[in-house]
């Protein structure tokens, strides 16, 4: 979120999530380069960044919704479970940074 | 006079930062921004985007326009403040207003070096780091068809791409041997060189423009090899210097830039410094020096206002880091680049026309260059930035596969449920 050049990356005090306005983005990659967990991929035909948006007007993201094993959880930052299964078996998390 | 609680000198990455840290613990203690541009915050760079017509004004906007009313800062555009007095507590601006502050941030940012030429003075001779940069090289370039770009560094790169694409012939001349000299090393210097080429774009390294050459308009210039170059317009693109005039006129501490603690203080209580002309913690070289980077600048903002506001923040540092992709090419570069001596051990792969390179010292790692697939360049800078061990998986550093899986589980989950 610091290192995005164009503020089209910014954080919300309101829901504490990474918003991301696509309309702002240049392609510069510089989040791209400082994401400690790799998550923000760059989509080579609009020249911007593709970022996940939690699905905003989902009360839970598709992917976790619609996971065939049930392997994905929706947590905040201090660990709080919105919805998933037991802790044990989250292969991999969303995290609202 | 004015009174104000908190004074912020500059309006770019570093003061907006500070006033958003203000914010977030003093919702009502009256702020003000001074800057001598007429425009609100706007990302820097990105004036080669407006510049190129890619971008207009409202589309390069770093924050909303009512950003200012809506955090409660009053902004003072287009003002120079003179001087600074700590003693009294004041800041004095060019028209002759005085400010009386509590707390001072100086985030004055850095000035273009133009280095004594012969000719530099003529008409079509211009810099590159703010948005009236943009503006007055739009303007001459109606019956401009060739430009030389002394410098070939991250600003030298951005103009000429901006003018490649207005349709201008460009010449980069470059004194060191190699362009992006300071940021890559010897091998990804010479795929962006050839990129350049193959784009169009003429790179002459190893001279310099000695004389700027014409009427009251530039028509050419002598490099120092002797070639002459027909041009229209050329922009000096050497680097910036810390602006900290203002700072040292007061006897606040200086070197370079204005020296900085982890808390970003000056030498004077009461009295903070970010950016471009702040001396700040570089996390790699684990000393105070100016690395003058957008990102840095608005983490330093961020400690200084939250410090400022009577929180506790302290600067987790950044290290020489750049992300470009001029002319279409990749590139991410962090750290040290180039080894110093052989006690440091080398990753390379270079499969698929890709070049990635790890600099690493008793497997830690301390510098990162990627050359066209840059993706998995995040999770190398979060490695060597929060100082991890990394000999349990140094082989899959740079495989295509790698991810956080390749870390100890422990690891990448800490790394997951607890992001920055």
């Amino acid at each position: 979120m610091y290192s995005c050049l164009t503020g089209a990356m910014s954080k919300s005090a309101a829901n504490n999530t990474v918003e991301y306005a696509a309309n702002k983005c240049v392609g510069c990659w510089s989040c791209v380069m400082v994401c400690p967990n790799g998550v923000l991929a760059r989509d080579v035909s609009t020249h911007q960044i593709a970022k996940c948006d939690l699905c905003p007007g989902r009360d839970v993201p598709a992917c976790v919704a619609n996971c065939p094993n049930e392997a994905l959880t929706l947590m905040t930052d201090d660990g709080k479970i919105i919805n998933g299964f037991s802790e044990d078996m989250v292969v991999e998390n969303i995290v609202i940074d | 006079m004015i009174k104000t609680k908190y004074l912020i000198i500059g309006n770019s990455a570093g003061g907006v930062g500070a006033a958003e840290a203000i914010r977030k613990h003093d919702s009502s203690g009256t702020i003000i921004i001074v800057s001598d541009e007429p425009y609100p915050v706007y990302g820097r760079a990105l004036i080669s985007k407006y510049l190129s017509r890619e971008r207009i004004f409202e589309d390069i906007l770093y924050r909303d326009q009512d950003f200012y009313k809506q955090n409660g800062i009053n902004a003072l555009l287009d003002k120079n403040v003179e001087s600074v007095d700590t003693n009294t507590r004041t800041a004095r601006l060019s028209d002759g207003e005085t400010i009386a502050w509590e707390k001072l941030l100086l985030a004055t940012g850095g000035t273009p070096i133009v280095p004594p030429m012969k000719g530099a003075d003529k008409k079509g001779v211009f810099t590159f780091t703010k948005l009236n940069d943009a503006k007055a090289l739009d303007g001459y370039l109606n019956n401009a068809g060739k430009a030389v770009v002394i410098g070939g560094g991250l600003i030298g790169l951005s103009v000429s791409e901006a003018l490649h694409k207005r349709g201008l012939g460009v010449t980069i001349v470059e004194m060191k041997d190699r362009i992006l000299n300071v940021m890559l090393d010897e091998q990804s210097s010479h795929m962006a060189e050839d990129n350049l080429s193959n784009s169009g774009v003429q790179v002459k390294t190893n001279n310099t423009v000695a004389e700027i050459g014409g009427g009251e308009s530039v028509t050419h210039v002598i490099l120092s090899d002797g070639q002459k170059l027909a041009c229209d317009l050329v922009v000096v693109a050497i680097g910036v210097s810390p602006r900290k005039n203002i700072a040292a006129a007061a006897g606040i501490e200086v070197n370079r830039g204005i020296l900085v603690n982890r808390q970003m203080q000056t030498s004077m209580p009461n009295v903070y410094a970010c950016g471009d002309v702040a001396e700040a913690y570089d996390f790699i070289y684990d000393i105070c020096r100016p690395v003058p980077i957008w990102p840095g600048a608005y983490l330093g903002g961020m400690t200084a206002g939250a410090n400022m506001a009577g929180g506790e923040a302290e600067y987790p540092g950044v290290t020489a880091m750049n992300s470009l992709g001029y002319f279409g090419l990749d590139i991410v570069s962090a750290g040290m680049v180039i080894a110093p001596d052989d006690s440091y051990e080398l990753l390379v792969d270079e499969s698929n026309g890709n070049y990635k390179k790890l600099v690493l010292k008793d497997n830690y790692i301390k510098g990162m260059v990627f050359v066209g697939d840059i993706d998995k360049s995040g999770i190398i800078f979060g490695l060597m930035k929060d100082k991890v061990d990394v000999s349990q998986f140094k082989q899959k550093l740079l495989t295509d596969d790698f991810g956080l899986i390749h870390l100890p589980e422990p690891m990448w989950r800490q790394r997951l449920e607890c992001s920055l």
